[in-house]
């Protein structure tokens, strides 16, 4: 067996360990009830209506955020991808900033921004702002605060999609039709399946949140799953109530993949994006930049506002500090370890499915995605399911059982980037190399390694903000005295002054932002030096 | 009176100049082929003239009428009834073959009757009338090409502009296809700038030859007097 097999072999197994075989023996303890094999958990819970209900809401949820972020996203990154609207980049990073903090915030920073004495009764007095803050708790709020988190998905993905159009086919469109007939008859049509591609995604991660519903009181299944495990200690129902989470996030899946999976191969990556049509605005420019701008205010600024102004004084923030600050040490430590084991493990799984070293790389492919869109929470329940015994205390007990949890829901984000980086790496390279004599792992770290650098430290960026964010792993996993900054910002939640609270969630903010902003500074000061 | 009048143009892209002081007249139904090296600046010339770039410096005009001119387009890409057949193609992936022809029809408001009639007219032309309803993916390479040509012409184009269309094709289809726009070159007598780095291709198509090096025109000369120079009969006038 070559070294190449032995190596790709055993990332499989760690991926089948920490992701396929949790869901597996969850799924089996779902079938179980005082020991022996019996129906009764899934009996019990479609015996009562409610399960209908809360199956009703999370698809509702589900679907009114992924219709919207669409609404919203794909007429942005059109926008901020085809136009020479001003300050286009400054508001692509403002736009996505919600989706690289956890969801809950948005939510904590919405409802300080509707509390009585918040920035909205500024501005719309207090009887407005008290029935604005009724409509938050429930499902406007949720579609609100989730659109926020997940749109910059759909706007991010219909970019990068945009960025993959063969500028010929827009040019050979220019000849005859104006900018406007372009995007409707040729730009727009040829992303469409990215389009839906993010849409679907925006679903699930909707489906599977639970941290939103649970602060804004909305009755979905993945709070229900969340309370029947810790509330009720009941995990056989617990776990019942997660697989049809499960099965919902299976079925989207294998239509998404049946619908789409010829029409995305018409969009390859292969250009650089450098001369990529840009629409001029003209006389549109003015106020479409004041739509935008109000809309940033709307959906991004206010919330964070109200988040700082809730915070209060810099001795709030010490005090956030003080209370929270070996949460927040150990989050940054177990995301940058979770990034850092995912960026390896993604390396070998995205050199797989997209060497196809192994004829199972499809169904790996496929594995990935159904992790990364299945529930935190039924990957949490999973965890617990397999892990959770004597003879594997020394993981279970441990914050390996975080790490392990990353490596189930995340692979596909490192897996996924370092498929994009190879994609532009000619296959000469590494086979030149094995004609020169040398190893798979010497040509691994010699040649790929060096030429996927960027994509790599890409990949190691998105898995650390993931793992940073992660919420529904972490809550139901952590080992007592190991929990992260998240965890206790949602348990502070039940009785922490507000106060703390934002504090503590600027803090998690700037945890999040700040190594961005440092490795964004490194990359312009090296690019400049090269430059030179 | 030419058709097509590049003035002194100029082009760079980020500081270094890909054409330099680019002068020529292009008669009304004349075919040019401009041969060159890679990077000689050949396309630039038609990606100037289709408006997808503007100038640094000279003047670019099309019917008498300046397009464009330093730093300045003038006149938009689909207001300059120029065709274009690219290097890859670039067919649009979603649309079958009528719905490539149609786009630009409908873009320039030709009535729906006329639209079905013209499609009809330029499919029959280049031999392609049975797969008006097919997808791009499902053709071969030289059918592809057709269509691409087709998409051009359909238009009624003053000038046509092409970018090594036959560069990746196998030597038989090319000198097939070469056959093929020369007869539909004199039966639309449309202006042709042909742009290749293959010298029989260039002699074939071409009734004059302008030869780049370096994004200077290094020649011009007619396609006899370009094959009696390559017997060694003539001396070819070089530009300064």
């Amino acid at each position: 067996m070559s070294a190449r097999r032995v190596t790709l072999t055993a990332a499989l197994i760690v991926l089948a360990l920490v992701g396929l075989a949790p869901i597996v023996v969850m799924f089996a303890r779902s079938l179980s009830a005082d020991g022996t094999f019996s129906f009764e958990n899934y009996r019990h819970l479609l015996a009562t209506g409610r399960s209908w209900q809360l199956l009703s809401n999370s698809i509702r949820l589900a679907l009114a955020t992924a219709l919207i972020s669409t609404l919203v996203g794909l007429p942005l990154a059109l926008l901020f991808a085809k136009t020479d609207l001003p300050l286009r980049r400054v508001f692509v990073l403002l736009f996505a900033l919600p989706l690289v903090i956890p969801p809950y915030i948005t939510a904590v920073s919405w409802a300080d921004t509707l509390a009585p004495h918040g920035l909205a009764s500024q501005f719309f007095g207090e009887a407005t702002t008290k029935k604005l803050s009724a409509l938050l708790f429930g499902l406007p709020g949720c579609v609100l605060v989730l659109t926020t988190t997940f749109m910059p998905a759909v706007m991010l993905g219909t970019m990068t999609f945009i960025r993959t159009i063969n500028p010929r086919l827009e040019e050979a469109a220019r000849l005859s039709a104006r900018p406007q007939r372009l995007l409707h008859g040729i730009t727009i049509p040829l992303i469409r399946p990215g389009v839906l591609l993010a849409a679907t995604l925006v679903f699930l991660l909707a489906l599977g949140e639970f941290g939103v519903p649970a602060f804004l009181r909305y009755q979905v299944f993945a709070v229900e799953s969340f309370t029947q495990f810790t509330v009720s200690y009941d995990f056989g129902a617990a776990t019942a109530a997660a697989v049809p989470l499960a099965l919902l996030t299976f079925v989207i899946l294998g239509i998404e993949w049946f619908v789409l999976r010829e029409k995305i191969q018409v969009l390859r990556p292969g250009t650089d994006g450098g001369d990529t049509y840009i629409v001029p605005l003209r006389s549109r420019r003015v106020w479409l930049f004041a739509l935008v701008s109000l809309l940033c205010a709307l959906l991004v600024i206010t919330p964070l506002l109200s988040l700082l102004l809730q915070a209060g004084s810099a001795q709030s923030y010490v005090h956030a500090f003080r209370v929270v600050n070996d949460s927040l040490i150990r989050s940054i430590f177990l995301a940058a370890v979770g990034a850092t084991a995912l960026s390896v493990l993604g390396l070998f799984v995205g050199y797989l499915i997209h060497t196809r070293a192994l004829s199972i790389w499809r169904a790996v492919d496929a594995s990935t995605v159904l992790l990364f869109a299945l529930p935190g929470t039924v990957i949490g329940m999973g965890l617990i399911a397999l892990w959770n015994r004597s003879a594997t205390n020394l993981i279970y007990a441990t914050p390996l059982i975080i790490v392990f949890g990353y490596l189930a829901q995340y692979t596909a984000l490192t897996g996924r980037v370092t498929v994009a980086g190879l994609t532009f790496i000619p296959a000469s390279m590494e086979e030149s190399a094995a004609s020169a004599g040398a190893s798979w792992f010497r040509r691994i770290g010699a040649i790929m390694l060096p030429l996927l650098k960027n994509a790599l430290v890409a990949g190691w960026l998105i898995a650390y903000i993931f793992c940073l964010r992660d919420t529904g792993i972490t809550m139901l996993v952590y080992p007592p005295g190991y929990d992260t900054l998240p965890v206790r910002i949602f348990t502070l939640m039940a009785n922490g002054a507000p106060s703390l609270i934002a504090a503590a969630c600027v803090l998690m903010i700037a945890a999040t932002v700040l190594p961005l902003i440092g490795v964004a500074l490194l990359m312009r000061t090296r690019r400049r030096r090269s430059w030179r | 009176m030419a058709v097509i009048v590049f003035n002194a143009v100029s082009k760079g892209y980020s500081g270094k100049t890909v054409l330099h002081d680019f002068s020529l007249n292009v008669e009304d139904g004349e075919r040019v082929t401009i041969l060159g090296p890679s990077g000689c600046g050949k396309t630039t010339v038609l990606r100037l003239l289709a408006g997808f770039i503007e100038p640094d410096t000279g003047t670019i005009s099309i019917d008498g009428k300046v397009v464009a001119t330093s730093g300045k387009i003038l006149q938009q890409p689909e207001r300059r009834h120029v065709g274009m057949v690219f290097q890859d193609l670039a067919l649009w992936p979603h649309l079958t073959v009528a719905g490539n022809l149609e786009f630009g029809l409908k873009a320039q408001g030709i009535p729906k009757t006329q639209r079905a009639q013209r499609i009809g007219e330029i499919l029959k032309l280049v031999d392609m009338e049975t797969y008006s309803r097919s997808r791009p993916a499902e053709l071969s390479g030289g059918q592809q090409q057709r269509v691409a040509l087709a998409r051009a012409l359909v238009l009624r184009p003053k000038a046509l502009l092409m970018d090594e269309p036959l560069s990746n094709l196998d030597e038989e289809l090319n000198k097939h296809l070469r056959q093929e726009l020369l007869h539909l070159h004199a039966q639309l007598n449309f202006t042709l700038l042909y742009v290749t780095h293959d010298r029989s291709e260039a002699v074939e198509i071409g009734t004059r030859i302008i030869r780049m090096r370096q994004g200077r025109i290094e020649q011009i000369v007619s396609a006899k007097d370009f094959k009696a120079e390559k017997r060694g009969e003539i001396r070819a006038y070089h530009v300064d």
